[in-house]
């Protein structure tokens, strides 16, 4: 066991449907980890490592979920603690996806068919959009999806050189509070 | 407390953040999205029922009018984009005005104005693609489908056909300004320009048969043919006597018309047009611009609501104070009492 942290991850309707797992140190780049029985895992000899386990899959983390139920508008970030740290701060609904990637081909289906009052979503991905092919493909696919759906869709930047949205909220808070 | 954040919207975005690859990536992207776009616009064009000549209209204009924005050009621009002469994109047009009057489906709306009297010429016709945002929302859908392949061709085709019959019914309704007829002609000068045109065929019969030979026009003239044209010119001119409301058919030799030139040059005046209506004039004026219906309207804006909105805007974004810090009360099992007098 390594030393870390546990985060529940919330699905849409408030259950905790996952547990991931942040490395202090992380383990061959690998920062955060599931808690996943994927049956399909075998030993090196061939034997099944989790006969009667699950795979915990990559869901998404909802936050303030009361407030999505009523909401026209929805943040959506990457990553659960990140999630629930931005709906600490700025208090609004916010979605958290796993990875910038990891977002089913209806996920905005999903979103369309479970919260019908969302009108808008602000995605609000780390900077290196910019600076990362991949992160911009998995942006450009999130975006499509939502505008398939027909969602406004805006991108949400901030000064440098915060790399996270919940860093610039984080920094906002303490410079502001350093000057009072 | 507050933090200045920044939203723009994805189409902002995309423009901007496509700077930041490179160009051969770009390329590449733009060929892989023209190569799907054309194929759902074919497949519109399939479910409106377009003919060839309509389609060519509507490919010629999507790429003039740059997605849902309008275009103004003449039709001689157009020509020149096409390589062809005016007259071929007028008949183009005119087709596609047919299949879409008939189809009831718009892929393209347009404006015509009267004509300016001042320049001398009709001013440019004003375009709109009305399918554009559904081109892009059947591409991304048969991306994001389960019947997408990464690399089958065909199957990313089948894929764009699902997707665009599923896109075809929200492209929103059109609301066409065809140009207003003309002013129809006098019936009595449409009659007058017949008696010119006949007058110039039977002399340039004349003059072509005065160039053949005697034998060929003696064989021409004693020909069956010949004789079944005479019976019409004599069928026909019955119906001229009938038309011009004479009394009788009679023959009019060429004397006779030089001595009595009254026999014909009376007859134009005599109210022919009174079939037509008081005015003289055909009515051929037709309603084509159809209301748009409520739900059309709002299918449309929620559709264009986002384009509205300025790309770029700042966010004001509250944060919340840190929250009261709570002493912790530790549970009863845990507080233990105080050693007392130092120790064992």
């Amino acid at each position: 066991m390594f030393p870390g942290i546990v985060i529940p991850t919330r699905d849409a309707w408030g259950r905790v449907v996952a547990l991931s797992y942040r490395l202090d140190v992380p383990l061959e780049k690998a920062k955060y980890l599931w808690w996943s029985s994927d049956p399909s895992k075998t030993f090196p000899d061939g034997g099944l490592k989790y006969p009667e386990g699950t795979c915990s899959g990559t869901p998404e983390h909802y936050s303030n979920l009361p407030l999505l139920e009523s909401a026209s508008d929805v943040l959506i970030t990457e990553g659960a603690l990140k999630g629930q740290i931005i709906a600490d701060l700025a208090g609004g609904p916010v979605i958290s996806i796993a990875g910038v990637s990891t977002f089913g081909h209806d996920f905005a289906s999903f979103l369309r068919e479970r919260f019908p009052r969302l009108r808008s979503a602000v995605v609000a991905y780390d900077r290196d959009i910019l600076s990362k092919k991949e992160v911009a493909q998995a942006l450009e696919r999130l975006t499509r999806q939502l505008e398939g759906e027909m969602f406004r869709v805006r991108v949400r930047t901030w000064p440098a050189p915060s790399k996270g949205y919940d860093d610039y909220l984080l920094a906002t808070r303490r410079g502001q509070e350093v000057a009072a | 407390m507050a933090a200045i954040v920044t939203d723009i919207t994805s189409a902002h975005y995309r423009r901007r953040g496509a700077a930041d690859f490179p160009a051969s990536e770009q390329a590449r992207d733009i060929a892989d999205d023209f190569a799907d776009g054309v194929e759902v616009m074919h497949h519109f064009c399939n479910l409106a029922g377009y003919p060839e000549s309509a389609r060519t209209f509507v490919f010629a204009l999507a790429s003039a009018a740059h997605g849902g924005e309008k275009v103004v050009v003449y039709d001689a621009e157009l020509a020149e984009k096409m390589d062809c002469s005016e007259r071929t994109v007028q008949r183009h047009r005119k087709a596609y005005k047919a299949a879409a009057k008939q189809s009831g489906v718009e892929l393209i709306e347009f404006a015509e104005y009267k004509f300016d009297q001042k320049e001398g010429k009709n001013p440019p016709t004003t375009y709109r693609v009305l399918c554009g945002a559904q081109i892009g929302l059947a591409v991304i859908q048969a991306r994001d489908s389960k019947h997408w392949h990464k690399s089958d061709r065909a199957k990313q085709c089948a894929a764009l056909q699902w997707a665009a019959s599923m896109v075809f019914k929200d492209i929103p309704r059109g609301d066409s300004m065809p140009r207003p007829e003309p002013r129809p002609r006098l019936a009595t000068s449409e009659i007058h320009t017949c008696m010119k045109v006949a007058d110039t065929k039977l002399r340039r019969m004349k003059k072509l048969a005065g160039k053949l030979p005697e034998r060929t026009r003696a064989e021409l003239l004693s020909d069956t043919g010949a004789e079944s044209l005479r019976k019409k010119w004599e069928a026909l001119r019955a119906e001229m006597d009938a038309l011009f409301e004479a009394a009788d058919s009679q023959t009019v030799e060429d004397g006779a018309v030089d001595e009595r030139p009254d026999i014909l040059s009376g007859h134009a005046t005599v109210a022919v047009s009174a079939p037509a209506g008081a005015s003289g004039r055909v009515a051929v004026e037709e309603e084509v611009r159809t209301p748009t219906s409520p739900e059309d309207a709002a299918a449309w804006n929620r559709t264009f609501s986002g384009l509205r909105a300025p790309p770029v805007r700042a966010v004001t974004v509250e944060v919340r104070p840190p929250p009261e810090p709570v002493p912790f009360q530790p549970p009863e099992e845990f507080l233990v009492e105080p050693l007392r007098g130092g120790g064992p």
